[in-house]
């Protein structure tokens, strides 16, 4: 309600302010200027984590709505409608790769922890998982050895080597993942399965290990997809206000360059 | 070998814990008079001697009249003997609500050393309660450092030039674990004016004139069930990942569902565990702790109805339970006719939790979460794993992180492995200098690195693994090396950010809220944390 009333009264300022013959787009660029500039103290915020500058939530808070507000003015300052130069088209697009990453990172942040902790009782921090990928993969080489005969082969180890061996190393699978599906987890259980059958009782006890071991590195592979989507939308979000920032300083120069204010 | 600045490694009593080291002629009288009791020097070892405990680990204290010693509410975890002189101590029990981290004792403590050798708020508060005068050799302060609770009463200088033997926890420690003399002394003392205390504390008896109290005391009795020193065997249990039924069975049974419930139980100390008992299946319901009771209830509707009262549910130790029994006859005859019961005021076993509870119940009974006071708990439905609390705790500390961002989770609960600081700190009981203690005003369990020694007792007896030891680097960044090659050593751990304005930086630098720092016995809290299905 407070956004929207400041936008309602921005609205009416600058409409009053055409009214005395001054070009309405000086007030309400440096209303936006100063209010892009106010979006920034939240980023200063998270760089002094320890300050007693109040609680990040709140500042993330003002930070949003500061955000539709921004993008309200925005619209003001562009007439609503598309820009004519270079520079402003420029301008234009980091804007829009701001707002638009600022969206989709409230979104993620909002709705992936959620799904996250339903799916995964027992989660992960990201920098934790590459070790526990690494255990799986130390775990699974050993209960393959175990099945190598004297000859150095064994159906259950040329199968890890033509088919696991690579699920296992690296993470696996992103696209499916993303899109939440299992079938390739289904896909690989089936093909142990299937070899479960032509197998020793011995062996079939470890591929059933190697099986579970199979569905725990899926989920790892979840959760590092997830989780990394969960930061990357800050990889667009914060480069590009680095540089909206940098091309408005220039923006406000060519324009006191080359204006005088009056309509 | 490791490479660094070659430094001795610091020793148990580099720094001794008065200003100056208690003078020979002091520690001669001392060992000559009956002022500790009949303790002998003999049963003490050599490297170990109760003259060197003495001298390092006990302080001659003069105060004058008027001169607080210790505050009500304050921490503070020395014992006191009257070497000349007197003491009053103030009968606040019960009077009003000192289970510390008020404002109130805190301003006591820091008016102190305004107050030196006058009167004022000390006065105040001595001639507003009741006053025990303690004169030449008697002890006292013992319950609150054996328990490591806040101080019940404040301690006030009776004369000028009042001469107090104040001897630190970790002096203490020693005493009581060489000389049976001190151990059966301080024993004794703690069992006769713990049941006093802790009926004044509980409230119960409001109405009831200080002689008559007396005689109500005479007829309760004190238990101990557990051990003091729980974590360690905490730990081993801990350590074979079992299940919440076999933690039950292996706690110490204080009464058996169905038994008969001769006393009301008023716990005193520690935790206790409120079990139900459905087809051999023992399961929580709730748990207790300081000053709540048990089997109010089934001697009431004894009473009532003129049976023989039976415990409606089980009672069990969580690590150690101090508690006192008070006969049902006193149970009738002054707390179900009293005002706090008739208004409501007294419930019978307050901490029992709603079935939808339980396992939450059961995650925080089982990990021994209820000792927190501060836990820090992570909502992973809201956590995106920015790290902003770990980098929030670093930029607070050196660079150097005091948590780790993992911890045993209870569905979207994550309590993590920080500091906690527990209504009973373990840690702090064999240290060898006192390093580790409480915070005198805030009841933070903190740290000393001038008199840390690193040799990692605490990490050891910390049932949560939530204190680290970490390497001593020099001026020049090097890590510093003793003799033998071994690196120096600090623990370090969660302080809840003391010296800095705004309370603990995780909390305030986590931008989506997940992060909150809470006592966890507040089960309301904790389940409004839940979602609710």
């Amino acid at each position: 309600m407070v956004t929207l009333g400041a936008v309602v009264a921005v609205y009416w300022v600058v409409s009053f302010y055409s009214t005395a013959l001054r070009d309405p787009r000086f007030l309400d660029g440096w209303i936006l200027t100063v209010a892009m500039l106010g979006q920034l103290l939240f980023h200063v915020r998270k760089k002094l984590p320890a300050s007693p500058l109040g609680r990040a939530a709140t500042w993330l808070k003002l930070h949003v709505y500061l955000g539709y507000f921004v993008v309200a003015v925005f619209l003001l300052h562009t007439s609503y409608s598309l820009p004519e130069t270079t520079l402003e088209w420029a301008l234009w697009i980091l804007f829009v790769l701001v707002v638009v990453s600022g969206l989709v990172g409230l979104y993620l942040t909002s709705s992936i922890p959620g799904k996250l902790q339903q799916q995964h009782a027992e989660q992960m921090t990201f920098d934790q998982i590459p070790t526990a990928r690494l255990n799986l993969f130390r775990e699974v080489n050993a209960l393959v050895l175990d099945t190598v005969t004297p000859d150095g082969s064994s159906e259950v180890s040329d199968f890890y080597v033509n088919r696991l061996r690579g699920f296992f190393r690296k993470p696996q699978n992103l696209r499916a993942h993303l899109r939440g599906s299992r079938r390739p987890l289904e896909r690989i259980t089936g093909e142990i399965a299937d070899l479960e059958r032509r197998v020793s009782a011995p062996d079939r006890k470890i591929l059933s290990s190697i099986k579970k071991l199979v569905t725990a590195k899926y989920d790892l592979d979840h959760q590092y997809t997830v989780q990394g989507l969960l930061h990357s939308w800050l990889f667009v979000h914060v480069p590009a206000t680095y540089s909206l920032i940098v091309l408005s300083v220039l923006h406000v120069a060519v324009v006191y360059a080359y204006s005088s204010g009056v309509q | 070998m490791a490479q660094g600045n070659l430094v001795r490694r610091p020793q148990r009593w580099d720094a001794a814990f008065g200003r100056d080291r208690i003078h020979a002629d002091w520690v001669n009288l001392i060992l000559s008079s009956q002022i500790l009791g009949d303790i002998d020097p003999a049963d003490f070892p050599d490297d170990l001697s109760l003259a060197d405990i003495i001298t390092n680990d006990c302080a001659i204290r003069w105060c004058s009249r008027g001169e607080i010693v210790y505050a009500a509410g304050s921490y503070q975890t020395s014992i006191f003997v009257v070497l000349n002189g007197g003491v009053r101590v103030s009968d606040e029990a019960g009077s009003e609500k000192t289970g510390g981290r008020t404002a109130m004792p805190q301003l006591n403590a820091w008016l102190s050393p305004l107050l030196k050798g006058r009167l004022g708020r000390a006065e105040t508060n001595v001639t507003r309660f009741p006053t025990v005068r303690l004169g030449r050799y008697e002890m006292f302060g013992e319950v609150e450092a054996l328990t490591r609770t806040p101080r019940s009463n404040t301690a006030v200088a009776d004369v000028d030039r009042t001469a107090l033997l104040e001897i630190t926890w970790p002096g203490a420690r020693e005493l009581l674990h060489w000389s049976d003399a001190f151990r059966f002394r301080v024993e004794e003392l703690y069992r006769a004016r713990s049941v006093e205390v802790g009926l004044k504390e509980s409230g119960l008896f409001a109405n009831v004139d200080p002689d008559t109290l007396v005689a109500i005391a005479q007829q309760c009795s004190f238990e101990r069930h557990g051990s003091f020193d729980w974590s360690h065997l905490y730990q081993r249990e801990n350590a074979t990942g079992k299940q919440s039924a076999q933690m039950i069975g292996q706690e110490p049974m204080i009464i058996e569902q169905g038994h008969y419930l001769e006393d009301m139980f008023l716990i005193r100390a520690g935790f206790a565990r409120i079990t139900e008992t459905v087809h051999d299946n023992e399961f929580s319901v709730g748990f207790l702790e300081s000053g709540d009771v048990f089997g109010l209830d089934e001697i009431e509707e004894g009473l009532l109805f003129g049976n023989h009262p039976h415990a409606g549910r089980g009672l069990r130790s969580v690590g150690y339970t101090d508690l006192i029994r008070i006969p049902e006859h006193i149970v009738g005859k002054f707390i179900l006719s009293g005002p706090k019961r008739r208004g409501g005021g007294v419930a019978s076993a307050p901490g029992q939790v709603s079935h939808a509870d339980l396992s939450l119940l059961d995650f925080v009974v089982d990990n021994r979460f209820i000792n927190a006071t501060n836990a820090m708990v992570i909502d992973t439905t809201r956590c995106v794993g920015c790290d902003d609390c770990v980098r929030a705790c670093a930029a607070a500390h050196d660079g150097i992180p005091r948590f780790v961002r993992t911890g045993r989770t209870h569905a979207n609960l994550m309590v993590t492995s920080a500091c906690m600081h527990c209504t009973d700190p373990v840690c702090l009981i064999d240290c060898p200098t006192g390093a580790i203690h409480r915070d005198a005003f805030s009841g933070s369990v903190v740290i000393d690195d001038d008199t840390c020694i690193g040799c990692a007792t605490c990490s050891s007896a910390c049932p949560y693994n939530n204190i680290q030891m970490r390497e001593v680097t020099g001026p020049d960044g090097a890590i510093l090396v003793d003799e033998d090659g071994s690196t120096h050593l600090k623990a370090t751990k969660c302080d809840l950010c003391a010296g800095h304005s705004g309370g603990p930086a995780c909390q305030r630098a986590c931008p989506h809220d997940a992060l909150t720092r809470i006592d966890i016995r507040d089960m309301d809290i904790l389940s409004a944390r839940q979602p609710r299905v």
